[in-house]
């Protein structure tokens, strides 16, 4: 497809990819070049309106009118929030499933009828929003009733979320081929991984229709009232869902990187498969998140929900945590490639923009991303966070700095692998992650300190400037000076992914095979395995990071309840 | 060889854990617990909760409970007393009613919090220190109630942070926390005017920021004469101004207004009226006009609901 | 196809494995759960609060 790629298919429509030893099937590799082209292409649309966001949040600039703010901003939010993610997410369960198996993906015409209604539904959000006019509202992600968007808007919803759930269907049908067909066998890991991903995106999509069709029929006149709590507590099934699809489709990754591009083994498939299923049942509880500082539902409802049933979910995702590192460490000192206890991590590729992409990813998503968002997840706390810009500092750290940069480093690897080219711009290719992951973070934090030190709120264009009063925000302007560098900084960074990315497609040359690390498979290694047993292997390194980031996380966690603590009395 | 790309073998379950990862296990549970009792346990013995009682109502019913509210608080220098413990706040687009307001330090008051329209934002903060910011969700057809106490006199600052529409960037409002406030009983306060009873020229008030909304920009202090005319026309929001024009009209019995939208998102809500003329509530747009022939003598005073704050108001007076 | 391992006879799995091999087991009783904790109990909690 795309006649962009260097590799050729047997008869059966099989190839054999020489460096990560999978067996992949022409019908899963077209459908992974459709669906992860086209999240390149939202990627690039959602960074463009980038620009004109910063610079009008930054009110030295103040590019746009304050009534435009609205419609750039929701453009900006649905492409990179959900355009962007969803997309690709349905191109790794595409390579989490078929690729890894070694199998056809199933009902490959189901696949192509799911991309139709995506790509429709994403035109026409796009477009509707673009037009919005009196008495019409620019959605912004939400589109929280009653305030009206456009009807458009919540068809083309209703639209793009059906097909994703078509779009998944194949992959679920391949699972379940594979099930039938080799019962006593376990799933890899990332195959596994794949799989928890796609019922919590399941999970998400229904909830989201849920929402949106009863929203559209009102929307029209044939539904005549829809009470605002419902709909948000039925929104943020698909708000909050939505971007849980995200953090376990980057774990998966994290997973499939660290190993071919690293040399990671799995350090206990016990203990991170179970991690995994701690993240099924109970991730998408966070949507109560949304719901800290609400009416309507009661203090126990919330207390349970927020804490993700007793933070379970906190405890897999710090499982994951300390596995991902653990099988990198542990893979890499099998190989004799670190001694000491922090050889195995200053001897890996961090030229390799795949590899480096998905360890600047793993390092923000944790400190910046997750800390922040189990403290804005704990009812009292929410209160100083809600709706102001620290939830936007929040959620950058995840979706940018984390699984945005995930997925770039899984791009590169695409190039190299799926299409078979290697990168143009090398030095620049090398640089990328270090710049974007940077600058954003650095955004992200600036983000999170305005909302919190100065209560800036989120989704307003002129806080410096309120007409009708003297009182302004005005205290803030160095940190917004600050933001606004680093947001163009990281825009840049997003820009160069792209520019690399096209430039490697249209013109990159055959790619040689060559990785960092040796072949990380034993496929033709006949299966000796005077293999060391992994519980063996020193994990000391590791341990003293996670145990970094444990301290980190109970001192900022501490800090902020002290804040809290100063506030007036309520309740 | 454990590849994350390969099925594993045989038992798995049972293979050893290293070491490290097994007390980093035991961490994650003592801080998953850690987490949780402490956010349980803050309901108990910490000072900031956000739990209240919530009601469910119409917008026009919350609306009315503020009105009542706003009747019988005191008055100071402009801002509300509330004559008890309860202080009323309608969110609507884009101001809001019931501020400002004077509190007294160290009295606990249960905040009643709703919209007249959709979703708002109660964001609040101490001007001398922003880092003191609590924000709060706003819903129509709710009402929440939320005990606050201040001990700190000052300023406080509300703004709006839930988008709603066009003038969101405008909702911003005070109350002033002090050592000592009078006492209030009954009400003094600037409730609604009625605006029934003769054609007093200044209509009670309706037109200044006294009444319910703030001040209407183009009333220049009295009414154009139409009287004898059989038809007359009101402009509403014309050149995208948030009046109506002429904001009042003089007009004989029998006269039919017609109101014509030079702008987008105008309505006409009826203040008070000496009949059961109900206005036209549905929002509309440029080139819209709408009709009603005024019969009963008297004042009738009407306004745009979405701009009242911004003073979007008119008087049909019938002689 | 990349070389795996052999298939286990499932009876002979410590049963914590089983289940982590029953995919479809677990997405039921998943979905079942916070259809529960989630959707219901919070429905539950919006249809208890009083008229105003």
């Amino acid at each position: 497809m795309f006649g962009l790629e260097t590799f050729s298919y047997d008869d059966e429509g099989y190839r054999d990819c020489s460096v990560t030893g999978l067996r992949i099937h022409k019908s899963a590799e077209d459908m992974v070049k459709l669906f992860g082209l086209t999240a390149i292409v939202a990627l690039l649309i959602g960074g463009i309106f980038a620009i004109f966001v910063a610079l009008t949040r930054w009110e030295l600039v103040g590019l746009l009118a304050p009534a435009d703010f609205y419609t750039f901003l929701s453009i900006h939010a649905w492409n990179l929030l959900i355009f962007w993610m969803i997309f690709m997410e349905i191109a790794v369960l595409y390579v989490g499933g078929p690729y890894i198996l070694g199998r056809r993906l199933s009902l490959p015409r189901v696949a192509k009828a799911g991309y139709a209604l995506m790509l429709g539904g994403a035109v026409l959000i796009n477009v509707a929003i673009w037009l919005t006019k009196q008495p019409n509202q620019a959605p912004l992600l939400t589109s929280y009733a009653p305030l009206p968007s456009s009807p458009w808007f919540y068809l083309g919803v209703v639209v793009f979320l059906t097909g994703a759930l078509v779009a998944a269907l194949p992959f679920l049908a391949t699972i379940w081929h594979e099930k039938r067909e080799n019962p006593g066998q376990t799933l890899p890991l990332v195959a596994f991984g794949a799989f928890i991903t796609s019922i919590v995106a399941a999970e998400a999509i229904v909830g989201g229709l849920i929402t949106y069709v009863p929203t559209l029929l009102w929307r029209v006149g044939v539904l005549a009232h829809i009470d605002a709590a419902w709909y948000r507590q039925m929104y943020w099934i698909v708000g909050h869902g939505s971007q849980q699809i995200n953090l376990l489709a980057m774990i998966s990754v994290w997973y499939f990187m660290t190993h071919v591009v690293g040399g990671a083994e799995v350090a206990s498939e016990k203990v991170s498969r179970s991690a995994f299923v701690l993240y099924l049942f109970f991730i998408n509880m966070g949507a109560a998140h949304h719901l800290m500082s609400d009416p309507g539902v009661s203090a126990a409802w919330r207390v349970w929900n927020t804490s993700y049933a007793a933070y379970g979910a906190v405890i897999a995702s710090m499982i994951h945590a300390f596995a991902i590192p653990a099988g990198l460490e542990i893979g890499r000192r099998k190989r004799g490639e670190g001694g000491g206890t922090f050889g195995w991590l200053w001897s890996a590729p961090w030229k390799d923009p795949g590899f480096a992409a998905t360890i600047l990813s793993i390092i923000l998503f944790g400190f910046l991303g997750g800390i922040t968002g189990v403290m804005m997840g704990q009812m009292q706390l929410n209160m100083t966070w809600h709706n102001t810009l620290a939830t936007v500092g929040h959620f950058h750290a995840t979706v940018a700095t984390g699984t945005t940069l995930a997925f770039m480093g899984l791009g590169y690897y695409v190039l190299r692998l799926v299409f078979g080219r290697e990168w143009i711009a090398r030095p620049i290719a090398t640089i990328q992650p270090y710049l974007y992951g940077g600058a954003m973070g650095v955004t992200s934090l600036m983000m999170m300190y305005l909302g919190i030190l100065y209560g800036i709120p989120r989704r307003h264009p002129s806080v410096m400037d309120i007409p009708g009063t003297e009182f302004s925000f005005a205290a803030a302007r160095p940190l917004f000076v600050i933001f606004g560098v680093m947001a163009l900084l990281s825009i840049l960074g997003g820009a160069l992914f792209v520019v690399v990315a096209v430039g490697t497609l249209l013109g990159g040359d055959r790619y040689g095979g060559s990785l960092p690390v040796e072949r990380p498979t034993t496929v033709a290694d006949g299966g000796d395995h005077d293999d060391t047993a992994h519980h063996l292997l020193s994990m000391r390194g590791t341990f003293i990071l996670t145990s970094v980031f444990l301290g980190v996380f109970v001192v900022m966690w501490a800090l902020n309840w002290y804040l809290l603590s100063q506030l007036w009395q309520v309740g | 060889m454990k590849s994350p790309i390969e099925s594993p073998e045989g038992d798995w379950w049972n293979e050893t854990v290293n070491r490290r990862e097994t007390i980093w296990l035991g961490l994650s549970g003592v801080w998953a617990v850690t987490l949780f009792g402490w956010m349980a346990g803050w309901m108990q013995f910490g000072e900031q909760n956000q739990v209240g009682e919530t009601l469910k109502l119409s917008t026009a019913d919350y609306r009315e409970k503020v009105n009542a509210y706003k009747q019988g608080a005191g008055d100071l220098d402009g801002a509300l007393v509330p004559a008890g413990d309860d202080v009323y706040i309608g969110a609507m687009r884009y101001a809001f009613d019931g501020l400002p307001a004077v509190l007294e330090t160290g009295r606990e008051y249960v905040f009643h919090l709703g919209t007249y329209d959709v979703q708002h934002g109660f964001s609040v903060r101490q001007e001398d220190t922003l880092s003191k910011q609590l924000s709060l969700q706003m819903l129509p057809g709710y009402e929440w109630k939320v005990p606050m106490q201040f001990d700190e006199p000052g300023t406080y600052h509300v703004v709006c942070n839930e988008f709603c529409g066009t003038g969101h960037r405008t909702m911003h409002a005070t109350f002033e926390v002090q050592e000592s406030v009078p006492d209030v009983s009954g009400g003094s306060g600037s409730g609604e005017s009625d605006g029934t009873g003769g054609s007093d020229a200044a209509y009670d008030g309706w037109f200044t920021g006294d009444a319910r909304g703030g001040a209407a920009g183009n009333w220049n202090g009295s009414a154009v004469d139409e009287t004898g005319a059989n038809e007359v026309t009101v402009t509403v929001g014309p050149g995208g101004e948030y009046v109506y024009d002429p904001a009042a009209v003089r007009v004989s019995p029998g006269t039919t207004v017609t109101f014509e939208w030079a702008s987008p998102t105008h309505n006409v809500l009826v203040e008070s009226a000496p009949d059961d003329w109900s206005g036209h509530e549905p929002i509309e747009s440029e080139g819209f006009s709408y009709q009603h022939t005024f019969e009963s003598e008297g004042v009738y005073t009407y306004y745009c609901q979405p701009h009242l704050a911004l003073g979007m108001k008119g008087v049909v007076e019938v002689v | 196809m990349p070389e795996t391992g052999e298939s286990t006879d499932q009876a002979s799995e410590p049963w914590p494995q089983q289940l982590l091999e029953s995919p479809w087991l677990l997405a039921g009783a998943a979905l079942l759960y916070f259809t529960l904790s989630y959707i219901v109990w919070g429905l539950i909690d919006l249809m208890s609060v009083k008229p105003g």
